[in-house]
C-alpha cells in the first residue's frame, strides 16, 4: 500500500504541473543515483553507504518534486543477545547482526532561485525530505568463545528482527548539468530517523534482549543517517 | 586621361550624395545606404589578429605588450561604436564628407583607399580618427561649420592623427606614464596627469599644422582653416543666435505670463586663451597661432570655400541640422530640441517636422516634470549663455500645470497642422490625461471666450515689493499661489480658439471618463520579477550580448572570449526556440551579409529605440523611435523585439589573508577562510528587454543573477525560461 501512496504522491505533482514549469529546455523529469556516504567510527572505522535511487519533476521554477528509494544496508557489531536456560545453561547469542531494507521517501527539492539564481533542476538546492524505513536484523558473523561461562550458542535470534524506522532528511547540494542530459550532484545531507510503533509492541522472548536489539538497532539507523555526503550521478529524461 | 576617372567619379558621386529629393517636411533620420562596409561586418576579433601584425618586433617587450593590448581593445571598442547604430555610410552627408576627402588626396591614391569616413549621428561637436583609418565626424560638428573648406581643414587634422599613428602611440605613451616609466619616473601622480594633458595637446598642434599642409595643397581657401577655430571656440552654443520671446506662444487670447522670460540672456563669455592645462586639446589662441604664420604665408587669391557646389554643402548642413533634432530627443534633451528646431523654424517656419519637433520637446519635458524626473544631462540655465538661455529659463521656471497647458496647446495646434499623424494624437491624448487626472482640471477650467485681463504685463519689482509689503513668507507664497490659480490666471485661456472643436473637447472629456473608470494615467514601468505571459509565437532577437569580465586578470575584459560566446549564445537561442517551436529572427551587425544594408538600418533604429527607452526609465514618454518600431513591425510580421544578454563576472576576492589570519584566532573557521581564499566567486546575469512595436513600450523586463559561471546549463535553463515566458499565452478571463 505504502508504495502505491508514495507512487500516487509523486504522480500528483508530475500530473498537476502547468505549461508554463520551465524545467531545463523543457524537461523536467530527472532520475538520480545518488548513493550516501560517510565515514563509520563506531564500532571500527568504515564507511557506511547508502544506495538512493531517486526521481523528481520540476513543478515550478524553483522546485522539484519527488520521491527515492534507499537501500540500507548496516550492521550491529559484536551484539550480545541471551536467550532462555536450557537445563540451567543459557543460550547466548554473540556475533554480527546485518540490518538491511528498503526506505522510501518523498520530498521536495527547492532550488534558490530568488537568492542565487537557479531555475530548477540545476543548480545549488535545498532538499526536504519525508523518509520511511523497514529493516529486518539478520546473523552474520558470529563470535567465538567470549563467554567464559559454559553456555549454548544460538546462530539465529529468536525474536522478531524486523522494525521500521521514519524521519526527516535535510539535504543540500548543487546539481551541474553535462551535455544536456547528464547530472553530476554533489552535496549532503542530515537526518533524524526515529524507531516507529510501539516500544513494547510484538515484543517476544524474556528477559528484555529484544528490547536491547531493538535500542541498538534503532541507535544504529539514527546513526547510519544522521551525517552523510552525496555524491551522484543522474539523468534528465523528459 | 588620368584625370578623366576622377571627372567620371566625381560626377558619380555628385549624383550619389543626394540619390532621392529629401522630404523635409516628415524628415527621416539619416539611414546607411549601399553594400556594408567590411569595417561593420568583420569580427572585432579578426580585426585584433590584422593588426597585430603592425606591432614593432624590434620594441621592447613590454612596449609590444602594450602595443597588443591597444590593438585589442581599440578594436572591441571601436566595433561597438561602428555598431551602435549612431554610425552611417553610403549616407548623403557621408558620401560628401567623402568627396571633400578626394579633393584633399587627390594625388595620393594610397592614402585615399585607406582612409573611410562615417557619419557619426551625434549631437557632440567631434570628429574621430581610429588607428586603421575610420574617420568619423558628428552631426553636431557639420552642424556648426560655414563653408566646405573648413570640412577640409577638419578632414586634413584627422588624417594627420592616423598617418602618424597617434592613436597608437598616444595609447603606448599614457601607458608608459601610467607605469611611471622611462621620463615619467618619479613623477607624482598630478604631474603625471599634466604630462599626459600635455602629450595630447602636442599631437593636437602637430595635426593642425601638417594638415594645413596638406589642406594647402588643394584648392580650399586657407582663411577658412582659420575661421574654423572661431567656429569650435563657439560651438557650444546653437549653430545660430536668434531671440526667443514669449510672441512664439502667444496668441490674441493666450498670452503666457513674462515671469518665466528673462529680461536679458547672460552674455557669451567664451575667450580663447582659456586655461588648457588640463585639457586634451590646446586651447583655440594656442591653435590659431601654430597655423597662423603659414596661413598668412600663403595667398587666399584663387582659392575656394566651396570646390563642389555650394548646394550641396547647404544641403548637408541642413541635413545634419535636421538630424540633430532627431538625436536630442533621441537623448531627452528637450530644450536642446525645442531649439534647434525653432532656430530651424527662422528659415522654414510652415514645416511640418520641426512643429513635431517642438511639440515631442514641450510633451517630453512636461512629463518629465510631472513624474520629478531629470536626465543625467540636465543643464541649469545659469550655465547657458546666449539665446537659448530663454528657453532653457522658460522650461525651468514654468511650473508643472502651466508647462502641461502649454505643452497641450502646442501639440494641438501642430496635430491641426497634421491630423494624419498618430503620434501627435496620442501625445495630446497623455497631456490631457495628465492635466485632469494628475492637476485635477476639467474643461470648466478653461475659458472658451473673451479676451483675458492684462496679465501678459510684467509688474515693476516695485509694484512687487509693495504689494508684498508687511506679508510674512508663507503669506507670500500664498498669494503667489492664488495668483497662478485665480479665475483669470492666463494658463485659463490656453484653449480658447479650440473650445469649439468637438474632438479637442472629447479628447478633454475622454480623459475625464477615464479618471471615473479609475485608469487614466499611464502606469509607471513593472520592474518587479512576476513571470510573464506574452504569448508570442514570433519574435526578433536584437543584438544578443555577451560581456566577459574577470577582474582576477590584469585586463578584467574578457574582448576575445566574449565574442566567441556571443556565437555560441545565437546557438542556444536558437535551441531553446526550437525547443519551444517559435519562430525566432536575428539581427546582429556581426553577422550581416554585405548587401543586408537595410537589416543594418532596422538595427540601428530598433538601438536608438531602446537607448532613448532606457532614458525614459519611468516616465511614460512616447519613444521617439515609435513610428519606425511599427514600420518594422510590419516588416518582420511581429511586434516583438527582444535584447537578450549575458553578463558573466568572475569576482576578485578581497581581504583574503586577513580572513586566514582572523581564523587563526578561531581555528574552527579555518576551513572555511580556506574555502574563502580559494574557492572562485562567478556571477553571471542573463537579462532580456521584450519591445511590443505596436505600443512602443517594454511588455517584459527581466533579469537574472545566477551565483555561478557562465555554464552552458545557467545560461540555457534561463534562456529557456525567458523565451517561455514570451511564448506562454495568457489565461483567458
Amino acid at each position: 500500500m505504502k508504495y502505491f501512496l508514495i507512487l500516487a504522491f509523486v504522480s500528483l505533482f508530475c500530473f498537476q504541473s502547468r505549461a508554463q514549469v520551465p524545467g531545463y529546455m523543457g524537461k523536467g523529469l530527472a532520475l538520480y543515483y545518488n548513493p550516501a556516504v560517510f565515514i563509520s567510527i563506531y564500532p571500527e572505522p568504515g564507511l557506511n553507504l547508502r544506495h538512493d535511487f531517486s526521481a523528481d519533476y520540476t513543478v515550478s521554477k524553483s522546485i522539484a518534486a519527488g520521491g527515492s528509494v534507499k537501500l540500507v544496508s548496516t550492521r550491529i557489531k559484536d551484539a550480545v543477545y541471551y536467550g532462555d536456560y536450557v537445563n540451567g545453561v543459557q543460550e547466548i547469542f554473540e556475533g554480527d547482526i546485518k540490518l538491511k531494507g528498503p526506505a522510501f521517501s518523498v520530498y521536495l527539492k527547492k532550488f534558490s532561485f530568488r537568492k542565487r539564481g537557479y531555475i530548477s533542476p540545476v543548480g545549488h538546492f535545498n532538499k526536504f525530505e519525508l523518509c520511511y524505513g523497514s529493516y529486518t536484523g539478520n546473523t552474520a558473523t558470529l563470535t567465538q568463545n567470549s563467554n567464559e561461562n559454559p553456555h549454548i550458542r544460538l546462530e539465529y535470534l529468536g525474536f522478531n528482527t524486523h522494525h521500521t524506522t521514519a524521519g526527516f532528511i535535510y539535504s543540500f547540494g548543487r546539481q551541474a548539468l553535462y551535455f544536456d542530459r547528464l547530472f553530476i550532484t554533489t552535496g549532503g545531507s542530515i537526518a533524524l530517523m526515529l524507531p516507529t510503533g510501539s516500544a513494547s509492541g510484538g515484543l517476544q522472548g524474556t528477559g528484555g534482549d529484544e528490547t536491547d536489539y531493538r535500542a541498538n538497532a534503532s541507535a544504529r539507523m539514527f546513526g547510519y543517517f544522521l551525517f552523510n555526503i552525496n555524491l551522484g550521478i543522474g539523468f534528465l529524461a523528459l | 586621361m588620368m584625370k578623366c576617372p576622377r571627372v567620371i567619379l566625381f560626377l558619380f558621386w555628385s549624383k550619389m550624395i543626394f540619390a532621392q529629393d529629401i522630404d523635409w517636411q516628415h524628415f527621416k533620420p539619416l539611414q546607411s545606404a549601399g553594400k556594408i562596409p567590411k569595417d561593420f561586418t568583420e569580427l572585432s576579433s579578426q580585426k585584433y589578429q590584422t593588426g597585430r601584425k603592425e606591432i614593432d618586433e624590434n620594441a621592447r617587450l613590454r612596449v609590444r605588450k602594450t602595443q597588443d593590448q591597444f590593438f585589442l581593445k581599440s578594436n572591441f571598442i571601436i566595433d561597438e561604436v561602428l555598431h551602435s547604430g549612431r554610425v552611417v555610410f553610403g549616407d548623403p552627408v557621408s558620401n560628401y564628407l567623402n568627396t571633400i576627402k578626394d579633393n584633399l588626396l587627390e594625388d595620393d591614391a594610397g592614402l585615399r583607399s585607406k582612409i573611410r569616413i562615417y557619419t557619426y549621428r551625434s549631437t557632440t561637436i567631434n570628429a574621430f580618427t581610429t588607428n586603421d583609418g575610420i574617420v568619423l565626424i558628428t552631426t553636431g560638428l557639420i552642424a556648426q561649420t560655414e563653408n566646405e573648406a573648413q570640412l577640409a581643414f577638419i578632414l586634413s587634422h584627422e588624417f594627420q592623427h592616423y598617418i602618424h599613428k597617434h592613436a597608437l602611440n598616444g595609447y603606448v605613451e599614457t601607458r608608459q606614464m601610467a607605469k611611471g616609466r622611462g621620463i615619467y619616473k618619479n613623477l607624482d601622480p598630478n604631474e603625471i596627469e599634466l604630462k599626459g594633458f600635455q602629450y595630447s595637446k602636442e599631437l593636437e598642434l602637430a595635426s593642425d599644422s601638417l594638415g594645413l599642409i596638406l589642406f594647402k595643397k588643394s584648392n580650399y581657401s586657407t582663411d577658412a582653416a582659420q575661421r574654423m577655430f572661431d567656429v569650435l571656440l563657439y560651438s557650444y552654443l546653437p549653430f545660430d543666435e536668434t531671440a526667443f520671446t514669449r510672441e512664439f506662444f502667444n496668441d490674441e487670447h493666450y498670452k503666457i505670463s513674462p515671469e518665466y522670460f528673462l529680461d536679458t540672456v547672460s552674455a557669451v563669455t567664451a575667450v580663447d586663451d582659456y586655461d588648457d592645462a588640463r585639457s586634451t586639446h590646446p586651447n583655440i589662441k594656442s591653435r590659431r597661432s601654430a597655423i597662423i604664420k603659414e596661413v598668412n604665408a600663403s595667398d587666399d587669391q584663387g582659392r575656394q570655400l566651396f570646390i563642389q557646389p555650394e548646394e550641396y554643402f547647404t544641403e548637408v548642413q541642413k541635413l545634419c541640422r535636421y538630424e540633430n533634432c532627431i538625436l536630442h530627443l533621441n537623448n531627452s534633451n528637450f530644450e536642446e530640441a525645442f531649439d534647434n528646431a525653432y532656430l530651424l523654424q527662422q528659415s522654414d517656419e510652415e514645416n511640418i517636422f520641426l512643429k513635431k519637433t517642438i511639440s515631442r520637446a514641450l510633451y517630453g519635458a512636461a512629463l518629465y516634470k510631472n513624474y520629478g524626473h531629470s536626465t543625467d544631462h540636465d543643464v541649469y540655465y545659469k550655465d547657458v549663455e546666449g539665446e537659448a538661455q530663454q528657453i532653457y529659463y522658460l522650461f525651468d521656471k514654468m511650473p508643472k500645470k502651466e508647462f502641461t497647458v502649454l505643452a497641450l496647446r502646442y501639440c494641438w495646434k501642430a496635430h491641426l497642422d497634421d491630423e494624419t499623424d498618430a503620434t501627435l494624437i496620442a501625445m495630446c491624448k497623455d497631456l490631457a490625461t495628465e492635466l485632469v487626472i494628475k492637476f485635477d482640471l476639467t474643461a470648466e477650467d478653461f475659458k472658451d471666450a473673451a479676451a483675458p485681463p492684462d496679465t501678459s504685463v510684467k509688474k515693476p519689482a516695485q509694484d512687487i515689493l509693495k504689494t508684498n509689503a508687511g506679508k510674512n513668507k508663507v503669506d507670500k507664497i500664498k498669494t503667489s499661489e492664488m495668483s497662478r490659480n485665480s479665475d483669470v490666471a492666463y494658463w485659463r485661456y490656453a484653449y480658447v480658439s479650440f473650445r469649439k472643436d468637438d474632438n479637442f473637447n472629447q479628447l478633454i472629456s475622454g480623459a475625464g471618463s477615464e479618471k471615473k473608470a479609475g485608469s487614466g494615467l499611464p502606469e509607471p514601468r513593472s520592474k518587479n520579477d512576476r513571470a510573464y505571459t506574452l504569448g508570442i509565437d514570433r519574435a526578433v532577437i536584437v543584438n544578443p550580448l555577451y560581456l566577459k569580465v574577470d577582474e582576477t586578470r590584469r585586463d578584467p575584459i574578457r574582448y576575445e572570449a566574449a565574442e566567441q560566446l556571443k556565437i555560441e549564445l545565437q546557438q542556444k537561442i536558437q535551441s531553446c526556440a526550437d525547443a519551444l517551436d517559435m519562430q525566432i529572427e536575428y539581427l546582429d551587425t556581426k553577422q550581416l551579409n554585405d548587401d543586408e544594408v537595410d537589416k543594418f538600418n532596422n538595427l540601428a533604429a530598433l538601438n536608438n529605440w531602446i537607448s532613448e527607452e532606457l532614458d525614459h526609465d519611468d516616465v511614460p514618454v512616447i519613444n521617439s523611435g515609435n513610428e519606425l518600431m511599427q514600420h518594422l513591425e510590419a516588416k518582420y510580421n511581429t511586434g516583438h523585439f527582444a535584447w537578450i544578454g549575458v553578463i558573466s563576472f568572475h569576482e576578485q576576492k578581497q581581504y583574503v589573508g586577513g580572513y586566514i589570519a582572523l581564523s587563526f584566532l578561531f581555528p574552527p573557521l579555518i576551513p572555511f577562510a580556506i574555502a574563502r581564499a580559494f574557492i572562485p566567486k562567478y556571477n553571471t546575469a542573463i537579462f532580456t528587454m521584450v519591445a511590443d512595436g505596436t505600443s512602443g513600450n517594454f511588455e517584459m523586463q527581466y533579469s537574472n543573477v545566477v551565483d555561478s559561471r557562465d555554464l552552458s546549463s545557467i545560461q540555457k535553463s534561463n534562456i529557456y525560461y525567458i523565451m517561455q515566458q514570451m511564448k506562454t499565452k495568457p489565461e483567458e478571463k
